[in-house]
């Protein structure tokens, strides 16, 4: 066999990088900094607007220059205890998710339901840039990339909104239980075809995916057992027939329902899921032990996904033991991981700022944060093949994620796939055009003197820049970058000449920023 | 004097003449010679991606066979209205282009493919396919990526102007991940991407040295990339036209913009397009029977497009998909995820209008309900790196991690274009000395008075002049050059005359 490379991170010995959340392979890492105790600020190792930077940008979508400030008189663990607090649901977006589905499905109705489909997109997006409920949308962004459904499929725009509910009633909650409420809901039963399983030929489509991508993953212990076997995807299909979607919500049937045994990981019982059966089958399949780290197989598995969601693409499995340990000790709820994880040493280590690519919703919504920007939302005066007149969801769209669309019941792979030579080219030009419109370019209402006021010692051009970069910025550009975008700032002026009221300052402003977001550094967080 | 003298004499006064400094010509070329034999270097791949698990047994229908109605009461292709291929195989009735293809000889059917231990997760023996690993092999990087590594040892040293691979999409495919980083790049809308990539620059900020260092390193060689691959882009498009009329499907816009980007010149061998929704699990025979439409129209307007713009000879199209699906129809109108399949090779160089791989075997079914393989599909993959893409036996093995089997697709079954001209009475001999430091001495032979040249090209792919330009009596000629004035290193002296060519590596040492 040829030479098949392991792609060691430099100066991370056992650094294995993991292509797949599949984390079975990898040897435990003693990173440097495999730290989840809380970090605490010291004397050289401050709490300053770096790290609340980090924190923001890594817990929400984004952050504004006074957003670091307000940060900055409270400490890491308050901050998450209060992002981790119980928020008012908000209003749904129009009166359609209530309404029956159509019983036939021609051209009118498909219509109609992609309209539905694009006001539910809208209305999400405007809940992720509000910083107030950064984490929660970001973890509805979890679930959704993690329990998948495309609106190429399913099209019942009114079925995405109830799923969309459900993961964001879960955002910190128990992962068991939204696998048990997710796998009977519409959107799911419709998408992988299971509310057309019935005794006698149950389809294998779902049961499939809970293994491999939703609670087990695909793949074999150290000892060469495998994850799961064909046979116990035969036997996990008849343990899921009987659901069927009924209106809008998902009923058991229990005619459907294949009541004999079945032999799932070598237990043999009547499996079934609520009223079918004698045995909760999603109980059993969170029951299952990793043979490698001697831990609950789907808690590994979880935690390791949100690890990549959170931290770095590659788990440190040391990291996800211990945020596992906390998942099971928390009868599966994921808010006290990620307190956890979000208050560690091993996250504010500098070691991993900046070590994430931007997703395009972190992307777009990151920009209307950070530059105060107040879109037109709607598709009017959009033109596909003019991105300068891209609303944001038709922006994020042509960044490749389309929101209630991923590619496939996968996900979006994210990472370094976020960034392609179409992608790049594109984000740039976007953000250009955000800060610095040309004409006949849609209007993101970039407010140059707003701007400039939301930072402290504006008068001071060394504070504003060290803001922007700050704020723009996950890691230094270093003296002479900075050096040139200060030159720009000013004009070539001295810079005892700033004036930030000077009538050219708010075009030098935009100039910097175009220069900024140029940057290689303005794609990470 | 005799005329072999003369030659010898006025051939060393030209080379004499030191190319190296005379401008160097240091066109960077997307190719480097080496490790492929001359003659290949111009030849194109294809890949057409029927995702998500095409049902093989309603594409290329066994429809004598009693077993396969018998299996699929609501499912089946009609007897009647199957193109046939032969006796007992026919395609579907909407593939009437692959099936003219076919009749004139230019698409080869491979039935059974897969591979042992077939794995049943879309995104599992996708990769499988991608890193043409084992079923319970993990690898990291893809074959073509490896393929055009060994093609390419610079990159990414050394950015070449053109993208090796292109893929139509907004990402790549695991299948062009190289060692040292992705050897092809996606994009949609050419045009677009002229417009946002053409002048992005990378600056030369410090790259820290944390975990962020190399996905900033990442982020700045994709800047770089864009830019170059951009202008090169552009240029195609501009000098590239379709010769034919496409369907609107999407299949068929991404093959239309390949067209035009090989008739436009873009120097780029390898492309990979896609057509989605074989997932077929429920409602599948209308759904199906549109996917197929597209496949077989995208396909016979493409080549179209190839034989008008001159490039018929030079393109080769291959189907692959993840897997075939169940004999027996599911419940919902469907069905699932099952093992072997048929896959198409198809264009003007295959030896077309037959069938490889036997037939489907609908009785010995493995124990899922499922075709057995009976082709492993890494031995496509091997006919199509060394038979098409040139690709040395031991290279070929090296790529795909072991020996697999040719099937015979290709015209040029494995003879080399120096076998070829050998047969024609075309020898090219070995430089003496090898490794030269100054002067060397090349000889070569001609069965007749023909025009002849001989260029230079060195590891990187750029071209260094010609050394002989001009036309020769038959018979065995030796040049005299003097090589003081380039760079040490490999190179590669290319010899081209009549519609032949061959080559041999030489050395430059100090």
């Amino acid at each position: 066999m040829m030479d098949i490379p392991t792609l060691n991170k430099p100066g991370h010995a056992g650094f294995r990088r993991e292509r797949t959340e599949d984390v079975t392979t990898t040897p435990l890492s003693a990173g440097p900094d495999a730290d989840l105790t809380p970090w605490s600020p010291t004397g050289e190792d401050p709490w300053d607007a770096a790290k609340a930077a980090h924190l923001l940008r890594r817990s929400g979508f984004g952050l504004s220059s006074q957003a670091i400030d307000s940060l900055l008189t409270s400490d890491p663990a308050t901050l998450i205890t209060a992002m981790l607090a119980p928020t008012p649901a908000p209003e749904p977006p129009g009166n359609w998710t209530t309404q029956q589905p159509f019983p036939t499905m021609g051209n009118a109705q498909l219509q109609q339901y992609a309209i539905w489909g694009r006001e539910l997109q809208e209305w999400w997006f405007t809940l992720m840039e509000k910083p107030e409920f950064g984490l929660r949308e970001k973890m509805t962004l979890f679930w959704h990339n993690h329990f998948t459904s495309e609106f190429s499929v399913v099209y019942v725009a009114q079925y995405f909104y109830l799923q969309n509910k459900l993961f964001r009633d879960y955002a910190f909650g128990s992962f068991k239980e939204l696998t048990s409420k997710v796998t009977v809901d519409p959107c799911m039963l419709r998408y992988l075809d299971l509310g057309l399983s019935v005794a006698g030929n149950p389809n294998e489509n779902y049961p499939r995916e809970i293994l491999e991508l939703f609670c087990i993953g695909e793949g074999t212990y150290l000892d060469g057992t495998p994850h799961y076997t064909e046979f116990d995807i035969v036997e996990l299909s008849r343990a899921l027939t009987g659901w069927v979607v009924d209106g809008l919500q998902g009923t058991f049937r229990s005619t459907r329902f294949d009541s004999g045994q079945k032999t799932i990981f070598g237990q043999k019982a009547n499996f079934g899921l609520g009223n079918g059966g004698d045995r909760d089958v999603i109980e059993w399949i969170f029951d299952q032990t990793d043979l490698d780290y001697n831990h609950k197989r789907s808690a590994i598995f979880l935690c390791s996904k949100l690890y990549r969601w959170f931290v770095y693409d590659v788990p440190n499995m040391e990291i996800v033991a211990g945020m596992a340990d906390t998942l099971v000790a928390n009868n599966w709820e994921v808010g006290p991981v990620l307190h956890q994880l979000l208050t560690s040493k091993h996250f504010f280590s500098e070691d991993v700022r900046g070590a994430m690519i931007k997703s395009p919703a972190d992307y777009v919504a990151g920009a209307v944060n950070s530059f105060g920007l107040n879109p037109d939302i709607s598709t009017t005066g959009v033109n596909i093949n003019r991105p300068d007149t891209h609303d944001p969801i038709t922006a994020m769209n042509s960044l490749a994620m389309t929101l209630l669309s991923p590619p496939n019941v996968k996900g979006w792979p994210g990472g370094r796939t976020w960034i392609s030579s179409v992608t790049l080219p594109q984000r740039i030009d976007y953000a250009a055009k955000w800060v610095a419109p040309i004409s006949g370019s849609r209007d993101y209402k970039f407010d140059p003197v707003a701007f400039l006021n939301t930072i402290p010692e504006r008068d001071d051009v060394h504070a504003v820049l060290g803001r922007l970069l700050i704020l723009l910025l996950p890691i230094p550009v270093g003296d002479a970058m900075e050096e040139r975008l200060l030159n720009t700032l000013l004009g070539g002026a001295p810079d005892y000449e700033w004036d930030p009221d000077h009538p050219s300052t708010t075009q030098r402003l935009r100039s910097t920023l175009v220069e900024i977001t140029r940057l290689a550094e303005y794609q990470l967080m | 004097m005799k005329r072999r003298d003369f030659l010898k004499r006025s051939a060393q006064v030209g080379a004499l003449i030191p190319l190296a400094s005379s401008g160097l010509m240091a066109r960077p070329l997307a190719y480097n010679y080496f490790n492929r034999p001359s003659g290949a270097e111009d030849r194109i791949l294809v890949l057409i991606n029927l995702s998500g698990g095409n049902d093989g047994l309603n594409t290329v229908i066994p429809y004598q066979d009693s077993a396969y109605y018998n299996a699929r009461p609501a499912l089946n292709i009609n007897t009647n209205s199957v193109l046939q291929l032969d006796e007992k195989l026919g395609l579907h009735n909407s593939m009437t282009g692959i099936h003219n293809l076919f009749n004139e000889g230019n698409c080869v059917v491979i039935n059974n493919v897969g591979y042992p231990e077939q794995n049943r997760s879309h995104f599992r023996s996708t990769d499988i396919w991608h890193t043409a690993s084992d079923a319970e092999e993990i690898l990291f990087t893809g074959w073509l990526g490896r393929y055009l590594q060994a093609v390419h040892p610079d990159y990414p040293s050394t950015l070449p102007d053109a993208p090796f691979a292109l893929q139509i999409s907004t990402s790549t495919s695991l299948a062009l991940l190289g060692a040292n980083g992705n050897m092809g790049i996606a994009l949609e809308n050419p045009e677009q991407f002229f417009r946002l990539a053409n002048g992005l620059e990378v600056e030369p900020t410090p790259l820290p040295n944390t975990l962020a260092g190399p996905e900033l390193e990442y982020v700045r060689n994709i800047i770089q990339q864009s830019d170059t691959f951009s202008k090169e882009i552009d240029n195609a498009m501009n000098s590239g036209a379709n010769n034919t009329t496409y369907n609107t499907d999407s299949l068929s816009l991404q093959m239309q913009t390949v067209a035009r980007l090989i008739n436009g010149g873009l120097p780029t061998s390898v492309y990979i397009v896609t057509l989605g929704g074989f997932d077929t699990h429920s409602g599948q025979l209308g759904s199906h029977s549109l996917l197929l439409n597209y496949f077989s129209s995208a396909v016979t307007s493409f080549l179209n497009d190839m034989n008008i713009g001159g490039n018929g000879d030079r393109v080769v199209c291959m189907s692959y998909s993840e897997f075939g699906r169940r004999l027996n129809e599911n419940g919902s109108s469907g069905t699932d995820h099952g093992a072997a399949a048929p896959q198409f090779v198809l264009g003007n160089p295959v030896i077309g209008g037959k069938l490889l791989g036997g037939y489907p075997d609908l009785i010995n079914l493995d124990d899922r309900g499922d075709l057995v393989q009976k082709v492993d599909f890494r031995r496509i993959y091997a006919t199509i790196l060394s038979d098409w893409l040139g690709v040395s036996t031991a290279e070929t093995a090296n790529v795909l991690g072991g020996s697999f089997g040719k099937l015979p697709i290709f015209t040029t079954l494995g003879a080399t274009d120096e076998q070829r001209a050998s047969r024609a009475g075309i020898l090219l001999e070995q430089n003496r000395p090898n490794p030269a430091s100054g002067r060397t001495e090349i000889a070569f032979t001609i069965p007749t008075r023909s025009f002849v040249r001989i260029d230079l090209v060195d590891s990187r792919g750029r071209e260094h002049g010609s050394l002989v330009e001009r036309e020769l009596e038959p018979g065995r000629h030796q040049i005299q050059v003097d090589l003081s004035s380039y760079p040490p290193g490999g190179y590669i002296y290319r010899l081209q005359t009549g519609r032949h060519r061959v080559s041999k590596r030489m050395a430059i040492v100090r």
